[in-house]
């Protein structure tokens, strides 16, 4: 692989447009017309891809039995009785139990991920140590590295050290850097913080954890955040971890949880289904309103170019 | 201590051009020996060495040590050699997999960057609201893998529920996909669209890198649409289309959580939704036969390994570095 | 310097917070600070039944003063992973329900040989020895039974009759079972819903019935781990719904697949389900109790039913650090007479006679329903448990999987018994 590099979101330049021969009548006239048609397309194609979430939300006020064949989103009949079968909840668990133990999980996770990959980065993109174009390597490589040759003796040694049923398995490797994706990002971005400040107060005396706590830290907020939001949405949507290492249900947090209400042993309940979604979906939903700024714009420049 | 801010004249040229500034002589520079910066860069690699060798490099010597023995939990593993990867080939549950999990990377992925790469080209313009909309539809991405989606994902697909509807009204009865074998991948095969923002975001970014001047040049010159979309636009987003095309094929291979519940975790029906993942969860922590789990588990790796070998091969022809103006 | 500090803060609190939430679970095992027993017990199943654990584990707490329950409700699915884990680790819990996977563990020396409590903690005076020994694992008393339960063709009186077709006479045959089946898919009746009505599920509800073919043959299905049958056995046996597979005169498969967790007979489109008679329970909400009508299985060639009713046991797990309260309380939720009444047939008939004697269901409860039905079927119980294999789950499994695989028509009944024959490694 080449080496990368970042490039921020730019904006098409206004100035060029002036450059183009003078706008005529029509150009104006084809102009409205074709932003008419961006608009139509758009938000028949923005339709088309919220049906379902609103779909699942609206289910959430139908009682159980009309949302099965109900193509219509607007409920027949309003009821919130739904939402108070969650809050009552489910194998004597309530709901606010499963969403406090996705909320440590995810905060715990952020914390752990925010540390460990900083560390990690600023090793890669700042220090020059003997075997670190390796490690670099080998780090990328467990991007490409599926999970599946892991997990088994992962699982086997947890359970030997009686770690099962613990927040323990789900949480360590987020203390030690395991998920190479962030390490990646803030490995991007520290390349491209100019190394001046460093250099300054290398002169002044400063070691690495000097230049790292106080000038690489505070730089790196940006992308720390953009880290901690991806981290949070990970964590909190994660099934296969819990699944795997949470078996009693005052552990579960919310995915698992969710799946309670699928139960073959007793009969199926929809309605409790779809607002328990909607519920757990919330946290996501508000999250990204507050952050998508920082969400999009991480995505953008974690773009891999050249 | 304190940090030096505006004396020094900040040049935010890339990285590397710190040599012009020399400090002057008389300063102390404090250039450290190589031994001096191995052992901090070893310490702040610590945590991460610790997980490779631990959680990552250990683990994996571990399943393949595994793959070799027959290993139910409760007695230590014995000693079986190959007979596990015999047993794999013949399996037709395996074969089943396989060709779910192929269908779905070889199919989903190309859909999904295909509508993605459309979607933005449809936003790669000034007009108002194109970040509104560039937001608004990268949110199924966010949500996308969630269980609570599955759960919804399925209700929509059951006799008589939205999509079966939607299909009679075009004149189509092809009745609930969830119970038809030969419809169920194309659940996720839909799924996977959905979730078009986030590599759309990518594409629009790099959509946005191309200088105009190229397109411009190439209207003087009489090109049109298709032309410019395949002798410009492609070739310098192809290195974008590499990044994005590996990430999601990888990911692809790895499907869980919505094949677990939208099939209940039986990978039916007969088989149709067994993904790969789900088939190895089946084998080792259900049945109890972790030795032919890990061996799964090693095809698989060693599948992934050929096909990024191929791509990073074969990129050689299709992906053009650094080639824009800029 | 203050990055530094409030890193560390933070860090430190991550740390503090995660061994906080490490240790938040529920730990197996006692604790034995000044004499207090602590069990902790596992099964699975609804709500209802984890309200009815509770109340039986108040009693036996106020009457065991020093002993603290805690109980561990799961869903089926999730329930012999985590005890797999359990088990690998030596963890188990005090007290478990348990299923045909009696033999595996007992086999790993997972579980505790509870033989030395009988006649002491565990009193099997009132219980039939059939039973008893259904609960052993080569002679060994590892499991307590608590329940009996066998199968039974559930019948919906009112669909039937609007089918316009004959009830099945008690002495039915399995041919005979398939072409009434058919008649009433023939006769092409809509339910309440509009939607269409089927003569019945198709028999592929649990590898026990099978077994009962078997057992009607006289054959004894396994021999340890050696199975007393033939992959013909199984072309035989899967032969009798050829003609009702053709006809599609079935429940259709696809059906099923959108409709689980329910079935077709829940959903009123069948008229009849070959299964478990427990599940009533799960019937009678749906259906109307009194639509719903119990049969014995069908009769084999000899004209002889061969019913048996199989134990449902607790296990206790090898490593309890107390065997004698766990043994205790697994003779009490068994044949308790108050725990009777809080639970019902829920968890299967009681296998303490007088208790069973002493129980007293209301008029038109399922409970009732159940209790008449395995009255009326005690005649037809001739036949002892079978014994299971060990790896009698994933054996389960397989054959539930390929008879779906059957029902959509992608293998025949030959393929069937040679993929199950070879994955089940013989």
């Amino acid at each position: 692989m080449s080496t990368v590099t970042t490039r921020t979101l730019v904006v098409p330049d206004e100035k060029k447009r002036a450059r183009i021969p003078q706008r005529k009548r029509a150009d104006r006239g084809r102009r409205l017309a074709g932003s008419v048609l961006f608009h139509v397309v758009s938000i028949a194609v923005l339709i088309v891809l919220l049906y379902p979430a609103a779909w699942m939300v609206l289910s959430a006020f139908k009682p159980s039995s009309d949302i099965v064949g109900n193509v219509s989103l607007i409920p027949d009949t309003w009821t919130l009785e739904n939402f108070t079968q969650v809050f009552e909840g489910i194998a004597g668990m309530s709901f606010w139990r499963f969403a406090w133990n996705s909320l440590v999980l995810a905060v715990l996770t952020v914390v752990g991920v925010c540390l460990s990959s900083s560390v990690t980065a600023y090793a890669f993109a700042r220090i020059d140590f003997r075997g670190r174009g390796i490690w670099f390597a080998l780090m990328i490589g467990t991007l490409l590295l599926p999970f599946h040759v892991v997990i088994i003796p992962q699982y086997i040694v947890f359970n030997q050290l009686h770690l099962i049923n613990t927040f323990t398995p789900l949480l360590i490797g987020r203390f030690l850097a395991t998920e190479a994706f962030f390490v990646f990002l803030l490995v991007q971005f520290m390349r491209s913080v100019p190394r001046d400040l460093d250099e300054a107060a290398r002169i002044d005396g400063a070691g690495h954890l000097r230049i790292f706590t106080t000038i690489m830290l505070p730089l790196m907020r940006p992308a720390l955040v953009t880290c901690s939001i991806f981290a949070f949405l990970g964590s909190w949507n994660d099934f296969f971890g819990p699944l795997l290492y949470l078996k009693s249900p005052d552990l579960y947090p919310l995915p698992i949880a969710l799946r309670l209400y699928i139960d073959s042993t007793s009969a199926s309940n929809f309605g409790a289904q779809m607002a328990m979604a909607v519920l757990s979906l919330l946290p996501v939903l508000l999250f990204f309103l507050i952050f998508q700024r920082y969400i999009v714009g991480g995505i953008a420049t974690s773009g891999l170019k050249g | 201590m304190s940090v030096i801010t505006e004396k020094v004249p900040v040049t935010r040229a890339a990285s590397g051009e710190t040599a012009a500034r020399r400090p002057v002589a008389g300063a102390r520079i404090r250039r450290r020996p190589h031994g001096q910066n191995n052992r901090a860069g070893y310490t702040f690699l610590l945590p991460w060495l610790i997980g490779f060798i631990g959680l990552t490099a250990g683990p994996m010597i571990a399943s393949l040590y595994l793959s070799f023995t027959e290993y139910n939990l409760f007695s230590p593993p014995e000693w079986i050699g190959l007979d596990n990867y015999a047993r794999l080939f013949a399996d037709p549950r395996f074969q089943q997999s396989a060709v779910v999990t192929l269908t779905y990377v070889l199919i989903g992925t190309p859909v999904k960057l295909v509508v993605s790469l459309a979607v933005a080209m449809l936003l790669n313009n000034n007009r108002r609201g194109q970040s509104f909309y560039r937001s608004a539809f990268y949110v199924p991405s966010l949500v996308g893998a969630s269980v609570a989606i599955a759960i919804v994902w399925r209700a929509m697909f059951i006799d008589d529920g939205v999509v079966d509807r939607i299909g009679a009204f075009f004149g189509i009865d092809w009745g609930g996909w969830v119970g038809d074998p030969n419809y169920t991948i194309y659940m996720f095969i839909l799924l996977a669209a959905w979730q078009f923002g986030a590599p759309m975001v990518i594409f629009l970014a790099g959509l946005k890198d191309i200088p105009a001047e190229l397109y411009e040049a190439a209207d003087m010159d009489g090109a049109g649409r298709w032309r410019k979309f395949v002798s410009i636009t492609l070739p310098t987003l192809s290195p974008v289309l590499f990044f994005n095309l590996l990430l999601e094929m990888i990911n692809a291979f790895q499907v869980f959580g919505s094949a677990f519940i939208i099939s209940n975790g039986s990978g039916g029906p007969a088989g149709s939704t067994l993904f790969y993942t789900l088939y190895l969860y089946q084998r080792g922590f259900e049945d109890q036969q972790l030795g032919y789990a890990s061996a799964l588990a090693w095809v698989l790796l060693v599948v992934i390994g050929i096909v990024t070998a191929i791509f990073f091969r074969s990129s050689k022809m299709w992906v053009h570095y650094g080639g824009d103006a800029r | 310097m203050r990055y530094t500090r409030t890193i560390g803060v933070v860090a430190a609190a991550g740390v503090a917070l995660g061994a906080l939430a490490g240790c938040s679970s529920d730990e197996s095992a006692a604790t034995d600070e000044g004499g207090s027993v602590e069990l902790t017990v596992t099964w699975w199943g609804n709500e209802s039944r984890i309200e009815k654990y509770e109340k039986s584990f108040e009693i036996f707490e106020e009457e065991h003063p020093g002993v603290e329950i805690t109980g561990v409700p799961s869903d089926y699915g999730s329930y012999w992973t985590s005890r797999s884990t359990e088990g690998a680790a030596r963890e188990l819990p005090d007290l478990m329900q348990f299923d045909g996977n009696l033999t595996k563990y007992a086999h790993n020396g997972l579980l505790l040989d509870a033989s030395e409590y009988v006649g002491d903690t565990i009193d099997f005076t009132n219980v039939d020895e059939n039973i008893v020994k259904g609960a052993q694992v080569d002679g060994k008393q590892f499991g307590i039974p608590f329940g009996v339960g066998g199968m039974s063709l559930f019948v919906n009186k009112a669909l039937v009759e609007k089918a316009g077709v004959e009830m099945l006479d008690v002495d039915y045959t399995w041919d005979e079972l398939n072409a009434w089946i058919g008649e009433i898919t023939d006769a092409g009746i809509t339910n309440d819903d509009g939607q269409p009505v089927y003569g019945g599920n198709d028999h592929g509800a649990a590898t026990q019935l099978f077994y009962q073919w078997l057992v009607q043959k006289g054959i004894e299905p396994w021999d340890g781990e050696t199975p007393g049958f033939s992959q013909q056995d199984i072309v035989d046996y899967l032969a009798l719904e050829d003609e009702g597979l053709a006809n599609g005169a079935f429940y259709p498969v696809d059906r099923t697949t959108q409709v689980a967790p329910l079935d077709g007979f829940s959903m009123n489109e069948s008229a009849s389900s070959l299964t478990y008679a427990s599940f009533y329970g799960r019937y009678a909400p749906e259906v109307g109790g009194e639509n719903i009508v119990m049969l014995p299985v069908p009769s084999g060639e000899s004209g002889e039913k061969a019913m048996w009713f199989g134990p449902s046991n607790y296990a206790i797990g090898a490593n309890t650090e107390h065997p004698e309260e766990a043994t205790e309380l697994a003779d009490f939720l068994a044949r308790d007479a108050r725990v009777a009444e809080i639970f019902g047939t829920d968890r299967g008939i009681m296998v303490d006679t007088e208790t069973r004697a002493g129980f007293e269901p209301q008029e038109g409860t399922g409970d009732a329903e159940v209790l008449a039905y395995v009255d009326s079927v005690e005649q037809y119980a001739t036949a002892v448990t079978p014994q299971t294999p060990e790896n009698f789950a994933s054996y389960e499994a397989e054959w539930l999987r390929l008879n779906e695989e059957r029902m959509y028509g992608n293998i025949t009944a030959e393929e069937f018994a040679e993929q199950w024959w070879t994955e089940a490694g013989l």
